[in-house]
């Protein structure tokens, strides 16, 4: 709590009216939800949806799989909005929802390791600039194969957060994440081979 | 190659695949209905809330219209039981709810959820075995009720009532097999997916 007259920093640096221009994914919010309004809401999704869209690919193959987890991630974020305290990054806190849905939805069938939609994902996305090489192709694969809580922690891993953070979003202790992190190393390099 | 030397490929790749949305098309999505479990369980456990009013009115009406206050005792221990029920699964949509809103860690999302399943398949469970013999003995009563009423010196024979006996039980088995493969393939699967991962977690 603030004393009376002051305004808790934070919250004035966050406010849309007074936030200085900040890098895609350190956008941070209000820290009342009051002030929250669904336009700022869809504002910092906006600048923000990168993350949906990574844990949407990390997931799923099929372009109508990854729409519904978009559309799922994005309604369970706009429920817990309003318990968004703001004492972390908003793309923090997004991870942490959109990581939940991926990991708690329920899929009838379980994902196949598809080459055809694997590539065609490459070539979509890379029609210029980039021609993908076995070893990104087979680290990737070995990737598709791992567990749903292996992909969480490997997505996180890739945006570079701490042990400490990585820990907190999933729930276990900075040197659990370690050794998870060191044997799915280990997984991805053995399994990788299979495909080079 | 490892993870650590594809690492910005991989993040950079994984980004490119995204058609960023318009705030119209976000807008749209927001509004939209939710097909987790979950939501749909909200549903369900909706759908039992207003069922459970009816049943309580019709009752009501039931005793008032037609006079037969002899079912009074069992009207008012049926209204009792679904009062009960009603403030249980209310009670419970609070508490997903409550869980809906919290950005939690994985595993206590997990913990979460797998509590709401568990709470709600042993309460479907239960329920249905509970109401099983109720349903058969106030149907007995009933049936000899109006024949008494037709025939006051009338009553079920010894065989009459041994094939109603030997029909409740044969129906309740049947009906334990039904109920359990009807809550494993509503939601046992997905149950047992959540506590693989859950499993995953706590073994490090």
């Amino acid at each position: 709590m603030w004393p009376a007259g002051l305004q808790n920093p934070a919250a004035v640096a966050s406010h849309p009216c007074t936030a200085k221009p900040v890098a895609a994914g350190a956008i941070r919010v209000p820290l009342s939800t009051t002030m929250f309004s669904e336009k700022e809401f869809i504002q910092a999704i906006e600048t923000n949806q990168n993350i949906i869209h990574k844990v949407c690919n990390m997931y799923l193959d099929k372009a109508q799989e990854r729409e519904d987890l978009f559309q799922e991630i994005l309604l369970n974020a706009w429920k817990g909005i309003r318990n968004f305290k703001g004492d972390a990054k908003f793309s923090t806190w997004l991870y942490r929802v959109a990581l939940n849905t991926a990991i708690t939805i329920y899929r009838k069938e379980k994902r196949s390791i598809n080459t055809t939609s694997f590539e065609d994902q490459l070539n979509g996305l890379a029609d210029n600039e980039y021609r993908p090489d076995d070893q990104f192709n087979a680290l990737y694969k070995a990737i598709a194969e791992l567990s749903k809580i292996d992909k969480a922690l490997v997505m996180l891993y890739l945006e570079d957060y701490d042990y400490q953070e990585i820990g907190d979003i999933i729930g276990i202790t900075p040197n659990n994440v370690a050794v998870k992190m060191n044997r799915i190393k280990v997984k991805l390099k053995e399994n990788s081979k299979k495909y080079l | 190659m490892d993870l650590d030397n594809l690492k910005e490929e991989l993040k950079t790749k994984l980004e490119a695949t995204a058609q960023p949305r318009s705030p119209a098309q976000l807008e749209q999505l927001i509004s939209g209905r939710s097909r987790s479990v979950i939501d749909k369980l909200k549903r369900s456990i909706l759908f039992e809330l207003l069922f459970t009013l009816l049943v309580i009115l019709a009752i009501i009406i039931f005793i008032i219209a037609s006079n037969r206050y002899r079912f009074t005792g069992w009207s008012l221990g049926i209204i009792a039981g679904s009062l009960v029920f009603g403030i249980y699964v209310w009670r419970l949509q609070q508490r997903i709810n409550y869980y809906e809103i919290n950005a939690v860690s994985v595993k206590e999302k997990l913990q979460q959820i797998i509590h709401i399943l568990q709470r709600y398949t042993r309460l479907y469970f239960q329920l249905t075995m509970l109401l099983l013999p109720i349903a058969f003995i106030m149907g007995y009563l009933f049936a000899i009720n109006e024949k008494k009423q037709a025939d006051a010196t009338s009553n079920f024979s010894v065989y009459g009532t041994m094939f109603y006996i030997a029909w409740a039980i044969v129906w309740s088995i049947l009906m334990y097999f039904f109920t359990k493969w009807y809550i494993k393939k509503l939601y046992g699967n997905y149950l047992q997916q959540l506590k693989d991962q859950l499993k995953e977690l706590q073994n490090g």
